[in-house]
């Protein structure tokens, strides 16, 4: 399995490393490099940068720490309020986000699948 | 304690930078990072205790001098002497700690800025080759920086009106990113300083300084032409220049940030510079395609 994130700001390219694990959030195959330290390494910096912000919207605010899961963080909300879109990108089609959307919807649905989910109704 | 600890933590070369308040240095971003991580967490920490012991130093200046006319008034003995000597021993080292924090203090630039910025283009920047950078870190009113001083005149109600200016050019850096394109960039402060005098019904003599500065960014693209067609769009860009020299083209530009006060920019001023001109450079296989 290859890591699954895309590395850069101004220009994107696949990480291209060996994954070590999956994250435990997104699913998504990861290397150590993109592992958040702060989640213990189960976690990418996506889903970790997802994580801390929810957590600063109900805390007050910090000074942040400028690492990885900053950049990460910073780099997917300027990506979604300027529309820009680095050269070498493949996110025009799905990103993280959109996978993470689609992986909690297969939960629910699987609940109905195990409930009978009208298959089993005759 | 927390700001002694910290400052204790710190390399030679840190504790160097932090007394020069400058720094011109070519690293390895990742050895950039790690070098200014540190001065940033100890600046932090020392702003946080400044206020602390500043606000202890004040203190116990006021109850050395309430109790010095309290014993007078019991009549001195050695309980009283003990208690002066403590308060006075006190504010001796709270006066001192706050006097070296506030050496310590660097430009906030350094965490609102420079970190920000090397931190999201850390991944873009080739690790192979190292970074350029050129820091100060002292403050921007520093008497060398002054560039001219007006005569004192009259406006309104101040009966005598002073306007400073100050020209600061704080940053510089140049690094190689990994698409092989050479970034530089310069910040520079230019900063008016009225300092106006009024007098008010009372007789008081009151004086106000207020800031204008506006951050000039000047940044310098040289994209490789077998990878970029910097063309036409590009040369829409705001305040852009393009020149091509075969192998690269070079785009600079120019952008100003002006704010009311001396707190540092949006580091997004920069950033959205240099993304402006990427999103409007074209992959150069496309461009010969189309």
């Amino acid at each position: 399995m290859i890591c699954a994130a895309a590395k850069g700001f101004l220009t994107q390219s696949d990480c291209g490393s060996p994954a070590a694990t999956a994250c435990s959030h997104c699913g998504r195959p990861m290397c150590t490099a993109h592992l958040s330290p702060a989640s213990g390494f189960s976690m990418c910096y996506d889903c970790a940068a997802t994580q801390k912000q929810q957590q600063g919207e109900e805390g007050e605010a910090v000074e942040p720490d400028y690492d990885d899961t900053w950049a990460h963080g910073y780099r997917a909300s300027y990506y979604s309020s300027s529309g820009y879109r680095p050269h070498g990108s493949t996110s025009s089609t799905y990103d993280s986000t959109d996978a993470r959307s689609f992986d909690q919807q297969g939960g629910e649905e699987f609940d109905e699948d195990e409930r009978g989910g009208g298959f089993d109704a005759s | 304690m927390d700001a002694w600890k910290t400052y204790r933590s710190l390399n030679p070369e840190q504790k160097q930078i932090l007394a020069r308040k400058q720094l011109e240095v070519e690293k390895p971003v990742d050895e950039l990072l790690a070098l200014l991580k540190g001065l940033a967490a100890c600046d932090s920490v020392a702003n946080k205790s400044q206020t602390r012991f500043g606000c202890t130093f004040g203190i116990l200046i006021v109850v050395t001098f309430a109790s010095l006319i309290l014993f007078s008034n019991i009549g001195w003995g050695p309980l009283t002497f003990a208690a002066l000597l403590l308060f006075v021993a006190g504010a001796v080292a709270s006066g001192w700690f706050w006097m070296w924090l506030r050496g310590l203090d660097v430009s906030n630039n350094l965490r609102s800025f420079v970190l920000p910025v090397l931190a999201l283009f850390r991944e873009d920047i080739d690790p192979k080759s190292p970074v350029r950078l050129r820091l100060d870190l002292t403050k921007p009113t520093l008497a060398p920086k002054k560039t001219a001083e007006s005569d004192a005149y009259k406006h309104g109600v101040y009966h005598k009106v002073i306007d400073t200016t100050y020209v600061d050019p704080w940053m510089a850096a140049e690094a190689v990113l990994v698409d092989g394109t050479k970034l530089r960039w310069s910040v520079t402060d230019r900063i008016r300083e009225r300092k106006k005098t009024k007098r008010n019904p009372r007789g008081k003599y009151k004086t106000k300084t207020k800031y204008r500065k506006v951050t000039d960014i000047d940044v310098q693209l040289a994209m490789k032409t077998k990878t970029y067609a910097v063309g036409h769009a590009v040369g829409q860009v705001a305040d852009v220049a393009v020149s091509d020299d075969g192998k690269r083209s070079k785009v600079d530009l120019q952008r100003s940030v002006r704010s009311a006060s001396l707190d540092p920019i949006d580091p997004r001023a920069l950033i959205d510079a240099i993304t402006d001109v990427y999103r409007a450079a074209r992959p150069a296989k496309k461009e010969a395609h189309a």
